[in-house]
């Protein structure tokens, strides 16, 4: 068990971390554990999920206050969502935590590629409702609503469309989320957002309430196999949530170009590293790095 | 906000997350109770009977508030249902049901305990 202020220190930096990138801290939360307290991976990725929960629950309550939430089609998501949870973490129970290391190392190698070429997010612009080609499925529920943009200073309306499209991005999503204990809130704002015709605030509401229900299923599954360190997870939350708290306050006074450098290499350092402890544990084969194994 | 379902997953998202931060706070304190009194950190200095077993009173206060935490989103999915089916939205019940399902298939799942972490 490790220390529980070692624990809230790790939660609060990867929470800040998390929030100057978009996302609720899951990817720094994993290679820190792992890499810097040797807390076994698969009492890492619980606990994880767990901080996801907790961010994406207070998170959730807020854009539900706001009135840009979309319900409907959270829930909607979420049956894809859930069952790639679901299948997620019955994969990762039964994986080797040394090819969990070499799985999450490639993820991290990926978002820190992302995170330097991408200059930023840009959002694709809705269509209005007369416009909007509406397949089958998105046609039997026919979700339309509106949202009152502040920025904008008027009502935005929106119909659903692109079902097919966003129930197997949602999927996706779920496996990540479940296999490596990260929330998988950038796949499933992506995929509304460009596929299913849903403003860019709605689809950042809709993703933070949809996170806390696909990190739930997965972590019931983890708590009855008897991998959560309730301490751990504890210290984790608590920190996650002070941590996102001032990151998404201190976002908006940094120079963005400046983050993401900084971000894309500790996180390419990060996968470096994860990738190192997974040939290690398979392999046996050692290469140089700075973290104790 | 707008609808009753707005409303009532406000109102359950709050109380979860309010509940699950106080007692996962009042846990931190009382851990560091020893070092505030000056004491050796020992970790479990507040202890609590329970069915005659000592049990660490900021262990109790992390397990309660990770159950709410876990039972928070299951909770909206369960409330969002029946204002569905009392505003008579069929479908949407049908769909809300069906992932509290898929949640309660995890459950079921982990319970039978064909799932045995691998090294």
């Amino acid at each position: 068990m490790i220390n529980l202020f070692l624990s809230v220190l790790v939660g609060v930096i990867s929470g800040f971390l998390g929030s100057l990138i978009g996302s609720g801290g899951g990817i720094f939360l994993v290679p820190f554990l792992t890499l810097l307290c040797n807390v076994p991976i698969h009492k890492t990725i619980p606990a994880s999920l767990m901080a996801v929960i907790a961010t994406s629950t207070s998170g959730a309550s807020s854009y539900i206050k706001q009135g840009i939430t979309n319900i409907k089609l959270a829930f909607l998501l979420e049956v894809a969502t859930t069952l790639g949870a679901l299948t997620g973490s019955v994969i990762a129970l039964l994986l080797s935590s040394w090819v969990l290391f070499l799985v999450f190392s490639l993820l991290l190698f990926y978002i820190a590629v992302s995170t330097f070429r991408v200059r930023s997010i840009e959002e694709k612009p809705i269509q209005k409702r007369q416009n909007v080609k509406v397949d089958a499925l998105s046609r039997i529920f026919d979700i339309r609503d509106w949202y009152y943009d502040r920025a904008l200073k008027r009502k935005v309306s929106y119909r659903v469309s692109g079902m097919n499209e966003g129930l197997a991005l949602a999927f996706i999503a779920g496996v990540g989320s479940g296999l490596l204990g990260i929330g998988g809130g950038v796949i499933k704002v992506g995929a509304m957002n460009i596929f299913m015709n849903v403003p860019i605030k709605v689809a950042v509401g809709t993703s933070q309430l949809m996170l806390g229900v696909t990190a739930s299923t997965s972590a019931l599954l983890y708590l009855l196999a008897g991998l959560m360190d309730f301490d751990l997870i504890a210290s984790l939350a608590t920190g996650t949530i002070i941590g996102t708290f001032f990151g998404s306050r201190v976002m908006n006074r940094l120079r963005s170009r400046t983050i993401k450098w900084m971000i894309a290499l500790l996180l390419g350092y990060l996968a470096y590293s994860m990738f190192a402890k997974g040939l290690l544990l398979g392999f046996g084969i050692e290469i140089p790095t700075l973290t104790r194994r | 906000m707008e609808t009753e379902l707005d409303k009532t997953a406000y109102k359950i998202l709050t109380a979860g997350s309010l509940g699950s931060i106080i007692l996962f706070v009042l846990g931190i304190l009382f851990r560091m109770l020893p070092v505030l009194n000056g004491q050796e950190i020992i970790g479990y200095s507040v202890t609590v009977n329970l069915g005659g077993r000592e049990v660490s009173g900021s262990s109790l206060l992390f397990l309660a508030g990770s159950l709410i935490l876990l039972a928070t989103p299951f909770t909206v999915a369960i409330a969002s249902a029946i204002i569905y089916l009392m505003n008579r939205e069929y479908k949407f019940a049908a769909v809300t049901l069906l992932v509290a399902l898929i949640m309660v298939s995890s459950l079921i799942l982990g319970i039978s305990g064909l799932l045995c972490p691998s090294a």
